[in-house]
């Protein structure tokens, strides 16, 4: 209901009112120099911390910790803290080093999970590794994993759960919880390093919990309860290129864990697909189990198969999207043998599949190319020039254009990859692929009808995500884009 | 100045009030872009912004009939094209508003020239006690609760809540963050009247029952739930409408069209089946029918003494009984407790919202950024509840005749038990014949049906003449006796063209519409012999499911003759079926043989329970494709003769009406359609029959002469002679083409079935042109006998003999008499 403000009219009695001059505003005549003809940005747009975060691409998760030795995936919070022995010493260097072989550039360990146990010898709570009794259990997970990161020139971060069912502060209607462990936790984890890439903010919020031997439920309010606008603001402050996922605001769930994004894929709004149309670059993440079990490691679980796993990176990496795999130590703290080696041939397929680009043999054209400026050009042949801060453009307004690349003698293909200049926004809407045998018949590749770009997009040429096949042998193939919010730009165009 | 630091040190909170028109109510003003290589950040470019007049401090709402603001200075920015879509106009508090988990909302009054939308408002501060913060973080980003209209002021509205501790010291409104997001060209906007209050309602009112955005178009970005119909049991009786959100996937959904009924005191139980989870569901009622929604709430979660949001399942953990709610309803998230209607709630017509959504109350939906009910796959959908009293009141209006109580009481606000089955009666007047009753049932039946909240008054449907008993009467049933009503009779002249509904059925109603849009049938085309004709649905502008082509597409055939029908429909998973109502009984049979192959009037289909009419086995049906059709031939022992026939795209149903209403592929929800028109069958000559004898001797056409039965070369002119083969002149030739020529109304199983004309007479022949020469013509031929009165010697058989006063004469002597009509010369 309507409650007139009182204050105001005080206002009006306390102070003596001034009336104001009124100025005639009229339109400003306003020009933006552009000596280097640069294309104008399309919003919204990355910062630049989230334009690095999209260049991880591929990294790891590692959901280890009390779960780990409870068999469950989510644990009440009442865990006795003994509870956490690992049977040998946990070695997150081995883990980081397993993923690398796999082809991924980073991982994110959770080093605390809703169940509150924390990882790390902190000064917030008694539920820590610091009383877990055995000297395995007492390895500071978030500290190693930081400096083997650093050590492998790995990117890293760490998820730690905003939501606690151990802690008798948290959702008890005070901030408490925010302001004494919550906040405190994250500082506390940015003095293991500055140069984290990403914190993991789990949407789960609320529900039954220990609570400190409350043993109830609670809900609080997600958007209020942790004053995510300063957390954010604290974060960047400390850690200028640490993206804060999901409830955080700066990447966005992808909407499913079965590992794929949509074909449509925009880096704004929200879901599989995002939304053309909304106002902050948002962009998506899409988090995934490697195994058949759950995020944590349970007895007798396996890796998915190698295919599975490359139709997970197809339909992520390769649609806009970065994929976190996750990878669960086991109660060793160690990842599982059989893993390790499935980790590894999935990197040797990922060197034999994309590792060697056709594209640097090509000669590449366009159909329009933009003027140059002063210090810049935007050539077609900045999409294999192996600089991603150069791209090809058109000029302002041109929204269909072809970029060819022809081969000097006949190549087997199977994907092309294409990324767009991010930084000035997301803009291809549609485009096609054609491929040509002889030079002069063009043919269009079998698909369904291809729409956006943005980061990243590799496209199959035989429209598979799970048939690998013999590939094409082709003269020359090319991007049709048909349809761009404006003048398209690709920084690099890569073929396999 | 003393007096007032010490008000406010007495503990108020200082709430924001800022109204331009003097210096102290802001700090300072200037512009901000959040975007952070902007070039008004990097010192390229500099705002342009000033306090100025008022740019239209006179226009009155519309609404509200107010003017909405009438100060006389304001603020004013131009928003620069070469800013980002999160630019806007800066204002610098006084005093640090300071914020916490309660809403509190910001209104903006704002006024700018272009693109209607939604704005923004971004909060700039700091947590109070981090004194080494920047003070001028960014805190929220809200979007505004509803559009804001170019070129006049309206009232921004933005909810803002943020953790405990938090002060705001600048609020940015951005005036376009809508998309595109590419502004072209700059233009000047303004603010005004800056101020924080606990209403979410706009100071200017700028539409009824408003929802957080354009109804219209306001889209989900979550499309994996929808709601496919809202419940509302009555005491024990089940109401309910149902809801196209899965296909038209928009956040409002309008079933206005749709009437629960109730008494007031009654117990409503309402639900939402909604396919998703995770969500709450939440029921309003315009009780004080002001075109908006209240919402208070007691502190126990029950609503207040009032309020119009009459139940909920959870908000902030309660349901609206008081009682613990839990977040996590699972599948039960649709599910409502009751409430019971006041007992002094009048009789009207009311608007119910029912609405799925997280946490929110708001009858315009949750605008929180994380939980936007858009991106969560909820719904709003609005319907109209009528409470009735235990009598309802009948009236009726219409010329050439009354509609009575059965027993013949006029029904002049007469007075009924409601609930209770009526029975009237349709008196028409001589010369006029009942064509049915349109009934108006609801209140305020003598204003126009939508007031002007955008509330139906009440409701219409039209009891066709086909259904009332041989005396007149008709019995209407006791759930439709549950508001006063309105007849207005059909009283049809006799002769006249009135559709039979109860012929050519359909399943659906007639105005039902195709929402999704991946699927259209733009046209369909009939190949015989070496013709072709296509018949384009570019006419069907609101794409209906029903066309009606009878009027213009009639395709001319042959009995015997072979039909390839072919269709262009954008889509797939659909098949075509045709049907001819060859024995002109107002209805399409459906037979088959247990081969498939038809043995009914449906000729051809493309699929049917894994066959087509070929008799062949389908074993996908979803790949059949959708535009070919299997040829069909027209019986060879098909009479000449319009015959109405019906193309219809559907699902696997060989239902002429349409399949619809059976709880799954409703052909609307599929994009098929049905379409009638017209065969004509025609015979190689046209049949003429005329009205000569041998008196009059033979119509004379050249070196042929036409008798009473003739038949003529099709397509060819017929050209007549104004003396037949006797030397009778011949005033006129009445000449009717057509079918059924001997019916009194040339209108027969809703369609045309004969045409009428006088023939032209030129250079002494009448003349039937060529293009009417394609059917029978029955000629009726005036004489000229006033001439030949004295050549005519005929005894008269049978007739009454009039003389020339026009009384009857028994025994006609020699002399001239008026005989069936005729001059006759009796001797």
């Amino acid at each position: 209901m309507f409650k007139p403000i009182i204050f105001g009219m005080l206002t009006a009695v306390a102070f003596s009112v001034t009336a104001q001059d009124a100025t005639t505003l009229t339109l400003k005549a306003q020009e933006l120099p552009n000596p280097d003809n640069e294309p104008a940005p399309v919003h919204p747009v990355p910062t630049e911390r989230q334009v690095l975060w999209n260049e991880t691409e591929f990294y790891a998760f590692f959901h280890y910790g009390m779960n780990t030795f409870t068999n469950k995936e989510w644990g009440y919070g009442n865990e006795p803290e003994t509870q956490y022995a690992p049977l040998g010493r946990p070695n997150p260097r081995q883990w980081l080093e397993a993923v690398k072989a796999a082809g991924m550039t980073g991982g994110i360990a959770v080093v605390k999970h809703h169940d509150g146990f924390c990882l790390w010898p902190t000064e917030t709570t008694s539920h820590s590794i610091k009383n877990c009794g055995n000297a395995n259990g007492q390895v500071n997970i978030p500290e190693e994993f930081a400096n083997a990161a650093r050590d492998l020139n790995m990117k890293y971060g760490f998820y730690v759960s905003p939501w606690d069912r151990n802690s008798a502060y948290y959702g008890d209607g005070t901030d408490r919880y925010t302001r004494d462990v919550f906040l405190r936790q994250c500082a506390e984890l940015a003095e293991y390093g500055t140069d984290q890439f990403e914190m993991w903010f789990d949407g789960a919020n609320g529900g039954d919990g220990y609570y400190g031997g409350a043993n109830e439920h609670r809900s609080i309010d997600a958007q209020t309860y942790y004053d995510i606008p300063n957390l954010r603001d604290s974060v960047h402050t400390v850690m200028p290129n640490c993206i804060m996922w999901g409830v955080g605001g700066e990447a966005r769930w992808i909407g499913n864990e079965a590992g794929w994004a949509g074909e449509t894929c925009w880096s704004y709004g929200t879901g599989t697909s995002g939304d053309e149309n909304a106002w902050l670059w948002f962009p998506g993440e899409s988090d995934a189990k490697a195994t058949n079990s759950g995020w944590f490691w349970h007895a007798g679980q396996s890796m998915l198969s190698l295919d599975q796993l490359w139709q997970f990176y197809l339909e992520t990496v390769g649609r806009n999207a970065t994929l976190i795999l996750n990878i669960p130590p086991n109660n060793y703290g160690l990842i599982p043998d059989s893993d390790v080696q499935r980790l590894k041939d999935f990197g040797e397929r990922l060197q034999a599949r994309l590792g060697t680009d056709l594209a640097k043999n090509a000669t590449v054209t366009a159909s329009e190319t933009r003027s140059r400026g002063g210090n810049r050009a935007y050539d077609a042949s900045n999409v294999i020039d192996g600089d991603k801060n150069t791209y090809w453009a058109t000029s302002d307004g041109v929204i269909d254009a072809t970029l060819t690349f022809m081969f000097p003698e006949v190549t087997n293909v199977h994907y092309i990859s294409m990324m767009e200049f991010i930084r000035k926004g997301q803009r291809v809407k549609e485009f096609t692929i054609e491929t040509t045998t002889d030079g002069e018949t063009w043919t269009p590749i079998s698909y369904k009808k291809t729409t956006t770009i943005g980061y990243k997009r590799i496209v199959p040429l035989n429209g598979s995500t799970t048939v690998y096949g013999n590939g094409y042998d082709i003269k020359g193939i090319r991007i049709h884009i048909t349809d761009s919010k404006e003048c398209p730009l690709l920084h690099t165009v890569s073929i396999y | 100045m003393a007096v007032a630091l010490s008000t406010l040190s007495l503990g108020a909170t200082a709430q924001v009030n800022i109204d331009f028109e003097s210096p102290e109510s802001y700090k300072s003003i200037g512009v901000y872009d959040a975007w952070g290589n902007s070039p008004f950040r990097t010192g390229e470019l500099t705002g342009n912004f000033a306090i100025t007049a008022n740019p239209d401090p006179t226009s009155v709402n519309d609404i509200s009939g107010d003017i909405p603001n009438a100060s006389a200075l304001v603020l004013g920015a131009q928003r620069s094209r070469f800013a980002s879509n999160t630019f806007g106009v800066r204002v610098d508090l006084n005093e640090v508003w300071e914020t916490n988990p309660n809403v509190q909302y910001v209104h903006v009054m704002l006024y700018k020239p272009v693109t209607d939308g939604r704005v923004m408002l971004i909060g700039l501060g700091s947590r109070e006690e981090r004194l080494g913060q920047n003070p001028y973080c960014e805190q929220f980003w809200e979007i505004s609760t509803v559009n804001v209209k170019p070129g006049t002021w309206c009232d921004a509205v933005f909810p803002i809540k943020t953790a405990n501790g938090v002060n705001i010291r600048s609020l940015v409104l951005v005036p376009d963050c809508e998309p595109p997001h590419k502004l072209a060209d700059d233009f000047l906007f303004y603010i005004d009247n800056i101020e924080v209050n606990d209403s979410p309602l706009p100071r200017v009112p700028n539409e009824y029952y408003p929802i957080s955005g354009d109804k219209a178009t306001k889209a989900m970005t979550r499309t994996d739930r929808s709601t496919s119909r809202l419940n509302f049991k009555v005491g024990t009786e089940n109401q309910y409408a149902d809801i196209k959100q899965s296909t038209n996937k928009l956040l409002y959904q309008d079933v206005l069209s749709t009437t629960f009924y109730a008494q007031a005191g009654q117990t409503v139980t309402p639900s939402i089946s909604f396919s998703g989870v995770w969500m709450h569901a939440y029921c309003y009622i315009d009780y004080n029918q002001n075109g908006q929604f209240s919402y208070e709430i007691n502190e126990d979660g029950t609503p207040a003494e009032g309020s119009e949001l009459v139940a909920y399942n959870h908000y902030n953990g309660k349901n609206s009984k008081g009682a613990n709610a839990s977040k996590n309803l699972g599948s039960n998230c649709g599910t409502l407790p009751s409430f019971t209607l006041p007992d002094n709630l009048a009789p009207g017509m009311y608007r119910v919202r029912m609405k799925i959504d997280w946490n929110s109350i708001d009858p315009m939906g949750c605008s929180d950024a994380g939980n936007l009910i858009e991106a969560n796959g909820g719904v709003i959908a609005d319907a109209m509840l009528c409470i009735y009293a235990d009598k309802v009141v009948l009236n009726d209006f219409q010329l050439n005749g009354e509609v009575l109580a059965a027993d013949g009481t006029k029904l002049s606000a007469y007075e009924v038990p409601a609930n209770q089955e009526f029975t009237i009666k349709s008196a028409p007047e001589k010369g006029f014949h009942n064509g049915g009753v349109i009934v108006n049932t609801g209140y305020n039946l003598n204003s126009e049906r939508i007031d002007k909240y955008g509330n139906p008054q009440y409701n219409t449907y039209t009891i066709p003449a086909s259904d009332f008993n041989e005396d007149g009467t008709y019995t209407i049933a006791a759930k439709k006796m549950r508001a006063n009503i309105l007849f207005n009779g059909i009283m049809t002249e006799d002769g006249a063209a009135v559709p039979d509904e109860t012929i050519y059925t359909l399943a659906f109603p007639k105005d039902l519409k195709i929402e999704r849009t991946d699927r259209k049938l733009n046209s369909f085309s009939i190949n015989y012999g070496t013709n072709e004709v296509t018949v384009s649905l570019d006419d069907n502008t609101e794409n209906f499911v029903y066309v009606d082509k009878t009027v213009t597409t009639v395709i001319p055939v042959q009995a015997g003759q072979p039909i390839t029908p072919s269709l262009n429909y954008n889509g797939n998973a659909m098949h075509n079926y045709w049907f001819v109502d060859f024995n002109e009984d107002g209805q399409f049979s459906n037979t088959l043989n247990a081969d498939g192959t038809p043995s009914g009037e449906l000729l051809s289909y493309s699929c049917y329970d894994n066959k087509n009419s070929r008799g062949e086995s389908i074993s996908v049906p979803g790949q059949v494709s959708v535009n070919q059709a299997v040829p069909f031939t027209i019986p060879a022992s098909t009479p000449a003769g319009l015959y109405r026939c019906r193309m219809k795209v559907d699902w696997n149903n060989i239902d002429p009406a349409g399949q619809y209403g059976l709880g799954k592929n409703d052909i609307d929800d599929n994009g098929g359609y049905v379409v009638d028109f017209l065969f004509h069958v025609y015979d190689n000559t046209a049949a003429v029959t005329t009205n000569v004898d041998n008196k009059t001797g033979n119509l004379v056409s050249g070196d042929v002469q036409i008798g009473a039965t003739y038949a003529a070369a099709r397509l060819q002119p017929i050209e007549i002679a104004n003396v037949t083969s006797n030397g009778v002149a011949i005033k006129g030739i009445k000449a009717r083409y057509g079918y059924h020529l001997d019916n009194q109304h040339a209108y027969h199983l809703n369609h045309t079935y004969w045409t009428e004309e006088a023939l032209a007479l030129t250079e002494g022949n009448f003349v039937i042109e060529a293009n009417k020469v394609d059917r029978p013509i029955q000629l009726t031929v005036e004489f000229d006998e006033s001439d030949s009165i004295n050549d005519i010697i005929i005894t008269p058989e049978g007739g009454d003999a009039y003389d020339l006063r026009g009384i009857r004469v028994d025994r006609p002597s020699n002399g001239i008499y008026i005989i069936n009509g005729q001059k006759v010369h009796v001797k």
